[in-house]
């Protein structure tokens, strides 16, 4: 896609420090990174975010995520990592091709993702009630 | 697995009150401390502690899922937006050692971080020798 930086990266129009490619998929450092070692996987076909990420990728998605997560973990003597990924604006996404982050955690690192609040039982029920009007 | 109540819940069934919808392999229900409202939680139905004992032959299916649950509780929500996340270890925050994934609503100032903090500013020096580390490290992993 025409001005996507992720895209410029796939095609090397932009550099990146890559650190693995599968036949789909790229990982390369983040360059904000959250800790050390914090890096980005991305389809190399343009999608946007999640929900029209090709399901078909799935399996080489999980595959390669656990590969490169495994020598993050590793290289960076971590203790455990998130998988995460922002899906609009509204959660942060900034550019609009689907990435995943990977972010190595260590003990009392300082990290913060996100406080929780609280919810009654007959909120929880609501919510649910809701939401599976809308499952399809 | 005994005393994971992940797997009771795959096995028993979610509490009432929180169910929302399965797959043949998959779970998602509503998670009991939400960060947002519809904060919801998608868990395999077969035990694995984390993502990477996790089986990636049914991923098609988790991801199909994962999309129809999540443009569900958005719309039911009115939110405009989400986060995928998943906790691996007790030091990434993972808390029920059963693998799952959180759906997080989001809508525009509701108050809750856009990021996650902190973010560190590094030279490129730095992050060519990191580069060089995990590429090291991904030669001797196989799976």
């Amino acid at each position: 896609m025409q001005d996507c930086i992720f895209c410029k990266i796939v095609k090397k129009e932009i550099s990146c420090n890559m650190i693995a490619e599968s036949t789909n998929l790229i990982a390369f450092l983040d360059i904000a990174p959250n800790t050390e070692g914090h890096s980005l996987i991305i389809p190399k076909k343009h999608s946007t975010n999640l929900l029209d990420f090709p399901e078909y990728l799935g399996n080489e998605l999980i595959e390669f995520t656990r590969r490169v997560s495994t020598a993050i973990v590793a290289a960076t003597n971590s203790d455990g990592f998130n998988l995460s990924l922002n899906n609009g604006s509204s959660a942060g996404q900034i550019v609009f091709h689907t990435h995943f982050h990977v972010i190595p955690r260590k003990q009392n690192d300082g990290v913060s993702v996100g406080k929780h609040i609280t919810a009654t039982k007959e909120q929880l029920a609501a919510t649910q009630e809701k939401i599976k009007q809308h499952i399809k | 697995m005994d005393n994971c109540v992940f797997c009771t819940y795959a096995k028993d069934g979610v509490p009432e009150h929180r169910y929302l919808a399965e797959t043949e392999h998959f779970l998602a229900f509503l998670d009991w401390s939400p960060v947002s409202p519809g904060h919801t939680l998608i868990i395999p139905k077969k035990h694995s502690v984390a993502l990477l004992d996790s089986p990636a032959e049914h991923a098609t299916e988790l991801f199909i899922f994962m999309q129809s649950v999540a443009s569900a509780v958005l719309t039911a929500t009115r939110s405009s937006g989400f986060h995928l996340h998943q906790n691996n270890g007790k030091d990434a925050t993972q808390s029920v050692f059963h693998t799952h994934f959180h759906i997080i609503p989001r809508r525009k100032n509701d108050g809750l971080p856009l990021k996650i903090l902190p973010q560190i500013r590094e030279t490129p020096e730095y992050f060519k020798t990191l580069q060089e580390k995990v590429k090291e490290h991904l030669e001797t992993v196989s799976f």
